[in-house]
């Protein structure tokens, strides 16, 4: 059976190609601006050579069996709750942040396991409107300007 | 001086004085806890404001808010994992191990004291040494903050963690990161693909509250739905049963707190190192100068003392060359500076002769007494604080992206920092989970500015003194900071020959 290879191996690979897609605009950087971007990206191919070689020795040595405190495989809950957290952006800069916060709030908490719809409510309400005096009343943000129904909260 | 500070105590007397002491107190400690609104949005916000006040009570209020600001920024990256500022990232390290550990209440009180400490060495130094420091600070040139930038990138060695490649790569990203944008020197754009808001760079609140705040609420949603905690706190049950302070911590930290606070007030009088560089390179230095370095990252009391203590005590540094020299080094001294002219006060020797002697001895004071304040407050308020951790995660999360999205926009209005900000959370998220350590990525981030285009001013500079070589040997201070981060470096090293000879 084929020894699975240390994950430093991909990773590695990844960070040379980039390495080497930044020396290229590097490159295309106009006099003497270019030359610590240059120098940097270089240092960052050496880098990525080093996690490679140090990849390969842990594959030499671990055979196979390697103790990683965190796998990416196992991050699908995370990678699904930054979906939300795009869509909650997307909301807050098309449609307006007074919006997309409460219900952002209201289906975080949903996803998140929390039973009770009264203590949810009670939270995005609470939250809301203190951030709506914080920033809107005290800070005078001008959050009215983002988003299609933003003007609608405009605290004069 | 002494006939000058008393006369300045009497301002005290006044109820205006003490209400803009008070609104800067906890009107700081607020805007530092929300992650992007730091001290330099509080004390622009307080502008107009203070244009109806007097000299006195405007500028104790903005000084006030100056050091809390700083200080609030600590307790949500204790609590959180969120540093409200770029100057206590640093603290997220340890202050947030200790917290999951259910030791929130002593890892705040450890930053309130730490805090308080460094804040009244930093006004102690002002008030006492001002003028003359201000005159040595004339002395630091481009060559100088060049290398007090490398001190930074020195720091980097001791923050790679287990995998050395990995870690100087960050640094190295954070740096080229850091070059994103117009180039300070030539003007020619780098990285920027055209477009126009990446042409001012980019700025490193956004990139911090992602690395640091978006990846964990990332790794508390996936503990969560896959059942590995429910709470920041492992043990909920014992989360607020710690003491505030353990006896033998005065022991252990004093001797941290003191160097930290002189290394934090030295780096922050040096226009353009600013509060978070102070807080790294402290941290560092109390690292590697430990018999138990191990223990740093992992929930060390000494680690939160050390970095806290030095962004404190920076902020009164940083007010040395603001006030007798006019040179304001940061952006929150730049906006400082401006309120001062606003009200009648020009910087320079005038401040510190005849009458406006005595109010910018008030000044000074005020900035005393608001530490003083923010200790009292953060020790009454640290088992009410320390509750955050017994939120459950299910409520924290969305409260933490909601009030990150709008706090990074609050930071210039603008969606574009939002965007970037929660790239950096897909990035810290990765990051963690592929073995990578974001703070030198976040160091690499902050130095790159400060290293480039110091150097090639450097360069400059040197041209009439017939190369880089031979203007070094007319900078005394250079030889200075060099032989400093020469002894810095071998430290391990020496450290490591006394063990032996201790064991042989």
């Amino acid at each position: 059976m084929a020894t699975k290879i240390h994950r430093d191996i991909p990773v590695g690979a990844v960070l040379l190609i980039f390495s080497t897609i930044a020396l290229y605009f590097a490159r295309g950087i106009k006099g003497e601006a270019k030359v610590v971007p240059m120098a940097l990206t270089i240092l960052m191919i050496v880098c990525a050579l080093v996690i490679i070689f140090n990849g390969i020795r842990a594959t030499n040595t671990c055979h196979g069996e390697y103790d990683y405190k965190m796998k990416l495989g196992e991050g699908r809950n995370a990678f699904i709750f930054m979906g939300f957290i795009i869509i909650y952006y997307l909301a807050f800069r098309y449609i307006s942040y007074w919006i997309a916060t409460p219900l952002f709030m209201v289906f975080a908490q949903k996803h998140l396991k929390v039973k009770s719809w009264k203590v949810n409510l009670a939270i995005t309400v609470i939250y809301t409107v203190f951030c709506y005096i914080m920033f809107v009343v005290v800070l005078k943000l001008p959050i009215y300007k983002i988003g299609i129904l933003g003007k609608y909260f405009r605290f004069t | 001086m002494m006939g000058q500070l008393g006369a300045a105590l009497a301002y005290f007397a006044s109820l205006e004085v003490l209400i803009g002491l008070a609104i800067g107190v906890i009107g700081g400690m607020i805007i530092g806890i929300i992650p992007g609104l730091g001290p330099s949005v509080g004390i622009a916000l307080l502008i107009p404001i203070s244009f109806s006040m007097s000299p006195t009570a405007a500028l104790v209020m903005m000084t006030a808010m100056y050091t809390t600001g700083v200080y609030g920024g600590s307790i949500t990256a204790v609590l959180c994992h969120t540093p409200g500022t770029a100057a206590s990232a640093a603290t997220t390290m340890d202050g947030y191990e200790l917290t999951k550990q259910g030791r929130g209440m002593e890892a705040i009180t450890v930053v309130t004291v730490a805090s308080v400490f460094g804040g009244i060495v930093g006004a102690v130094c002002l008030i006492l040494f001002a003028p003359m420091l201000g005159k040595i600070s004339l002395m630091f040139s481009c060559l100088e903050y060049f290398l007090v930038a490398c001190f930074g990138i020195l720091v980097v060695s001791g923050l790679t963690g287990e995998n050395r490649a990995k870690g100087i790569f960050s640094a190295l990203l954070g740096l080229l990161i850091g070059c994103v944008g117009m180039d300070k020197i030539s003007g020619v754009p780098r990285f920027t693909f055209g477009q126009l808001w990446l042409e001012d760079g980019l700025d490193s609140t956004p990139i911090l509250i992602g690395l640091f705040s978006i990846s964990q609420v990332l790794i508390l949603v996936d503990n969560l739905l896959s059942g590995r905690g429910s709470t920041i706190v492992d043990d909920p049950a014992a989360g607020l049963q710690g003491k505030r302070w353990e006896k033998g911590n005065t022991g252990l930290l004093a001797p941290t707190m003191v160097r930290s606070s002189i290394v934090g007030a030295f780096i922050g009088f040096i226009p353009a190192a600013g509060c978070s560089i102070a807080a790294w390179i402290s941290y560092s230095i109390a690292k590697r100068t430990s018999r138990h370095p191990e223990e740093y990252g992992h929930g060390s009391l000494v680690g939160i003392a050390a970095s806290e203590a030095a962004n404190n005590a920076a902020c009164g540094g940083a007010m040395i060359p603001l006030f007798t020299l006019g040179i304001p080094g940061s952006p929150v001294t730049a906006i400082l500076y401006g309120a001062l002219l606003m009200h009648g006060l020009q910087p320079g020797s005038g401040l510190f002769t005849g009458e406006k002697a005595v109010m910018t001895y008030a000044i000074f004071l005020g900035f005393l007494f608001a530490n003083v304040l923010m200790g009292i407050i953060g020790v009454t308020m640290a088992k009410q604080m320390a509750r955050i951790c017994l939120v459950p995660n299910s409520v924290l999360v969305p409260i933490i992206v909601a009030l990150a999205c709008i706090g990074t926009y609050a930071l210039s209005n603008s969606m574009e920092e939002v965007v970037i900000m929660l790239v950096f959370g897909v990035l810290g998220y990765l990051m963690k989970v592929l073995g990578f350590e974001p703070a030198p990525l976040v160091l690499g981030v902050v130095l790159a500015d400060i290293l480039e285009a110091n150097f090639r001013r450097a360069l400059i500079m040197a041209i009439p003194k017939g190369g880089l070589w031979n203007y070094f040997l007319t900078r005394p201070v250079s030889m200075i900071i060099v032989a400093i981060i020469v002894i810095f470096a071998l430290v391990p090293v020496l450290k490591r020959f006394f063990i032996k000879t201790e064991e042989s």
